[in-house]
């Protein structure tokens, strides 16, 4: 039987007396994949604050045995500041100076490899993304946790980010919860699949999650399932 | 004429004042231009002017009291900004007139307001003595120290600070300290450019600088270089011209940033 690294019990959140988290439970075992879907609104970047401990002031209890990887949108970044990639990875080694000397090895394996000097307001979408995981990686996580990965990623960048993610979560048996709107990517590479709308409306494998759940929670799901299907069947082309 | 200016002792101070006035305000402009601090700047020198003004009123030096003032404002943007969550701009326009307030009252109740208020406000480059000039040694290498010594909190802060947050890099404290320096460097150049006119020398060489660097100690280097050339060149027309220096500086940086422009679009 596996060990839950996560456990959140009770979990309410307000923020004034308007209601962005109720009454959340879960545990996630060591090794899982979660996909977090929600409409927006839905407090799913809330929870993602909570978890990696930006947001203290809520009742409930959170468990998290390990440590935390974070990889947030790639908005946060000011692009007109010039740091090189290198020093960029150096960030995520801050608490961890020891691990300075793996960043050679890290941008490597985020296909980065030979990139070190290049400036970050000079990489497309998809390699802030790579670099942002190799900063992540850097602190040697137990957990990753990502917030909307494919935000300002062009397509193929995403399909790269991905494969890339499944090579070294199986390499590293790490824990990964990933916030997405891209549906089909979700169901795709998702082992389990959490619905949120402030509050927890479904949570388990993604083979098991029905449709009809979700088309409780979200109005657009038809639109969803379409774009599900339309990816399905480009899978299949492809293959 | 550079032997000219060299004859006379009032001269060649005013002269090297000028020229470490814009390495002090260099070193710290591409950090308030990345931050977009631009209006804290601005800030800080009108809270240094009450500063001033309770210098100039009991008669003691004015650094030590203006550098305060300056703190006070600085720390208290960062209070109101972190504890009540009102945004930065909107609170140093709050206490921007505060502090501006309170050094014209006390000012008015001084014989030495009207040539000294005028002074202080455009700059008089030709009031600065030695101890200016070795205290502009000072807070330079004083600055030049600190950001060394937190080169990288302050380039991930600048970077990407909610994920150098979350990396462990103590955020508040860097902000507090940098607020602290834009405060000294503000006090130390304040005499040389006047409260009015020192937004410029702590603008516009970052702006020239960012156009340039591709690594973040260049940023500092070009900086620094653009505001020895327009202090240069700046105080060296208004010596022709026999005009006042503060504004030529003002004048000649901009024009210089102009062309510039123009020229890198």
């Amino acid at each position: 039987m596996s060990k839950f690294i996560i456990t959140v019990e009770n979990l309410n959140y307000k923020i004034n007396d308007t209601e962005i988290l109720k009454n959340i439970n879960f545990k996630i075992p060591e090794g899982d994949f979660v996909g977090i879907i929600g409409p927006n609104g839905a407090g799913k970047s809330t929870l993602v604050k909570i978890l990696i401990g930006k947001i203290t002031d809520f009742e409930g209890k959170v468990s998290i045995k390990g440590k935390i990887g974070y990889l947030p949108q790639f908005q946060t970044i000011n692009r007109e500041v010039p740091i090189k990639a290198h020093e960029f990875v150096l960030m995520g080694a801050y608490k961890n100076k020891q691990n300075i000397g793996k960043i050679p090895e890290l941008l490597k394996e985020v296909g980065l490899a030979g990139k070190e000097n290049r400036l970050v307001g000079n990489m497309s979408g998809g390699e802030l993304q790579r670099l942002s995981l190799a900063r992540a990686l850097i602190s040697e996580p137990d957990v990753l946790i990502l917030d909307e990965p494919e935000a300002g990623v062009d397509q193929m960048g995403k399909a790269k980010f991905y494969e890339l993610l499944e090579k070294i979560k199986s390499e590293k048996k790490l824990t990964i919860i990933m916030i997405s709107h891209d549906i089909g990517m979700v169901f795709e590479k998702c082992k389990t699949i959490m619905c949120l709308n402030k509050t927890l409306h479904c949570h388990g494998p993604s083979e098991k999650i029905r449709p009809e759940e979700l088309k409780v929670l979200f109005p657009d799901f038809d639109l969803w399932i379409r774009s599900r299907d339309h990816y399905e069947k480009e899978h299949k082309n492809v293959e | 004429m550079l032997s000219e200016i060299f004859q006379y002792d009032f001269l060649r101070v005013a002269f090297f004042a000028s020229l470490l006035s814009g390495i002090a305000a260099a070193i710290i402009s591409p950090i308030v231009v990345y931050k977009k601090m631009e209006f804290i700047g601005d800030g800080t020198a009108h809270a240094a002017f009450a500063g001033l003004a309770i210098g100039l009123f009991f008669d003691v030096d004015y650094r030590f009291i203006a550098i305060i003032t300056a703190v006070l404002f600085s720390l208290l943007i960062s209070f109101f900004s972190n504890r009540n969550k009102i945004n930065e701009n909107s609170a140093i326009g709050m206490l921007l007139p505060v502090f501006m307030s309170i050094g014209v009252i006390i000012l008015s109740k001084s014989s030495t307001y009207v040539q000294d208020i005028t002074s202080y406000l455009f700059g008089d480059i030709l009031l600065v003595n030695l101890n200016d000039v070795w205290f502009l040694v000072f807070v330079i290498l004083s600055i030049i120290s600190i950001l060394y010594l937190l080169r990288h909190e302050i380039l991930f802060f600048l970077a990407d600070e909610e994920m150098a947050e979350f990396y462990g890099v103590n955020i508040k404290l860097v902000r507090t300290v940098l607020l602290i320096l834009i405060s000294i460097t503000v006090v130390s150049v304040v005499k040389i450019s006047g409260i009015i006119l020192l937004g410029a020398l702590l603008i516009i060489p970052g702006l020239f600088a960012k156009k340039l660097s591709k690594s973040f100690s260049a940023v500092f280097i070009f900086s620094v270089i653009y505001n020895l050339f327009v202090s240069f060149i700046g105080f060296y027309l208004s010596y022709y011209f026999d005009i006042s220096p503060g504004p030529t500086i003002v004048l000649t940086s901009f024009v210089a940033f102009l062309i510039f422009s123009s020229i890198k679009k």
